[in-house]
């Protein structure tokens, strides 16, 4: 199983991770392909995260 | 004295003979026992006894010696001296032959059923399709290498394998030559047992994995236990190797099938030998080249590179993770450009992976403490390019990641 990575010249392998990138001569892209073949489609890549909003730590206030 | 100090041969004074005078058995028996010594001391043609002093070639030339030697000590005329030097010094074809070289780690690797891993750099071990998990790592080498291969066995493993592969662009030259593969092999389990060579090409350039054609597969030397035995094996790889070739010393299936038996390779070699018998077992092989390690490890990072020294210990002092740090910006994301040390063979697979927990496809955000999903871009075989977002907006950029990357089949796979 693969699934997108939001760029056009590669695709994730789902078993280990692996960044398969798409260049004739990769056997892992040859295979890859072989599945596509086979009628796969891969996942669609994942929205990328929001960032959560950053808050600045309170300043102490002066002891009176 | 049959000879003078310049080799010159004189008979005994009185034991010339005259016309008309009665030869004395004094003098005849003198002759025969004087020639008799200078005839001992001569150098016999056909070898049955060997020289008692250095031989003095006087600056003479040896002809008409036979190719190829058949023992260490022989002489070699200069047409086997110019069929062993025509790459250069680099006339072993098969990287990390030496079995010197484990960027993953020492091992031990456990080898399931039915499975195969890379192991030491370059060699990858195959299972049977029953039996038990057969454990791999590297150990003392046996003479001209610091380590080498070993296999431990277990009851019930039963056929074991351990293949390596050789690059089109290295194996075009091999093709239609007579080649002379060579290993040694230490059998440590209690029974002699015999190894098969098989040899294989790439059916497509340098993809093994989509099929290969089987060149031979032939019985190596008896290997008795408890000693090393060198193996040797002459074969003519055909045109189609031009797409890689694939060589692999098989152990019969059984022989590690008792826990605690192991069997160790090592000083492994593979070049043109154009004068050896073809298809035959080779009683005395070239020398094993061995490289300076440096060299070597380079060579394996031409299909397999990682960012660290090893996988079992990459958070450790010292580990070149790669590192990113910056001040915050509306995208609050940093990401550099990755360059291997050594340019691969073709373009490589890649793994991204945090630090802190190995997660794969993650780096480590150091200011939340946490993972977060790199892009990666751009893979090529001189390098890659990956970036990624903090997890929280606003903060410090700090991100570390480390990497891997291999060449499928011929580095990893």
């Amino acid at each position: 199983m693969y699934t997108q990575t939001g760029q056009p010249d590669n695709v994730l392998r789902d078993a280990d991770g692996a960044i398969i990138p798409f260049a004739e001569g990769n056997v892992d892209y040859w295979q890859y392909q072989q599945w596509l073949a086979e009628g796969n489609t891969p996942a669609p890549a994942p929205p990328p995260p929001v960032p959560t909003p950053y808050t600045p730590p309170q300043e102490e206030s002066p002891q009176s | 004295m049959p000879r003078n100090a310049s080799g010159i041969y004189t008979t005994p004074a009185g034991t010339t003979a005259v016309s008309g005078q009665t030869i004395s058995s004094t003098a005849y028996n003198n002759f025969l026992n004087d020639i008799s010594q200078a005839i001992t001391q001569s150098l016999p043609v056909n070898g049955v006894v060997a020289m008692t002093g250095n031989l003095n070639m006087g600056n003479y030339r040896v002809t008409n010696l036979l190719s190829p030697p058949q023992a260490p000590q022989d002489a070699v005329p200069q047409l086997y001296v110019d069929s062993q030097s025509q790459f250069g010094g680099f006339q072993n074809r098969i990287h990390n032959g030496n079995l010197d070289v484990w960027q993953r780690g020492a091992g031990p690797f456990a080898v399931a059923t039915n499975s195969y891993l890379w192991t030491a750099d370059g060699w990858i071990v195959s299972n049977g399709a029953t039996g038990a998990t057969v454990n791999v790592q590297n150990t003392t080498g046996r003479f001209l290498t610091y380590y080498s291969l070993q296999l431990t066995g277990a009851a019930g493993v039963t056929a074991v394998t351990v293949t390596t592969r050789i690059e089109a662009a290295d194996a075009v030259a091999l093709q239609t030559r007579v080649c002379t593969f060579q290993a040694w092999i230490y059998n440590g389990t209690g029974l002699a047992f015999i190894p098969a060579l098989q040899v294989q090409y790439a059916n497509a350039v340098n993809n093994f994995s989509g099929g290969v054609t089987s060149i031979i597969s032939a019985n190596l030397q008896n290997c008795a236990a408890g000693v090393w035995t060198q193996v040797a094996y002459a074969f003519t790889p055909p045109t189609q190797a031009a797409n890689g070739l694939q060589v692999s010393i098989a152990f019969p299936s059984g022989a590690l099938a008792v826990s605690g038996y192991i069997a160790r390779i090592a000083e492994v070699d593979l070049r043109p030998t154009p004068n050896v018998t073809n298809n035959a077992l080779v009683t005395l092989p070239p020398p094993f080249e061995k490289r300076p390690v440096a060299v070597e490890y380079a060579y394996c990072q031409r299909y397999y590179e990682m960012s660290l020294n090893n996988a079992g210990s990459f958070t450790a002092a010292g580990q070149q993770q790669v590192f990113i740090t910056g001040l915050a910006s509306a995208a609050n994301n940093g990401g550099v450009a990755t360059q291997f040390k050594v340019t691969k063979s073709g373009v490589p697979t890649v793994f991204v992976f945090s630090p802190i927990t190995a997660a794969a496809n993650k780096v480590r955000d150091n200011v939340s403490n946490v993972d977060v999903t790199p892009t990666v871009s751009n893979i090529g075989s001189q390098g890659f390019f990956w970036y990624a977002a903090m997890n929280v907006a606003g903060t410090q950029v700090n991100l570390t990641a480390h990497w891997s990357c291999y060449v499928p089949d011929l580095g990893g796979g």
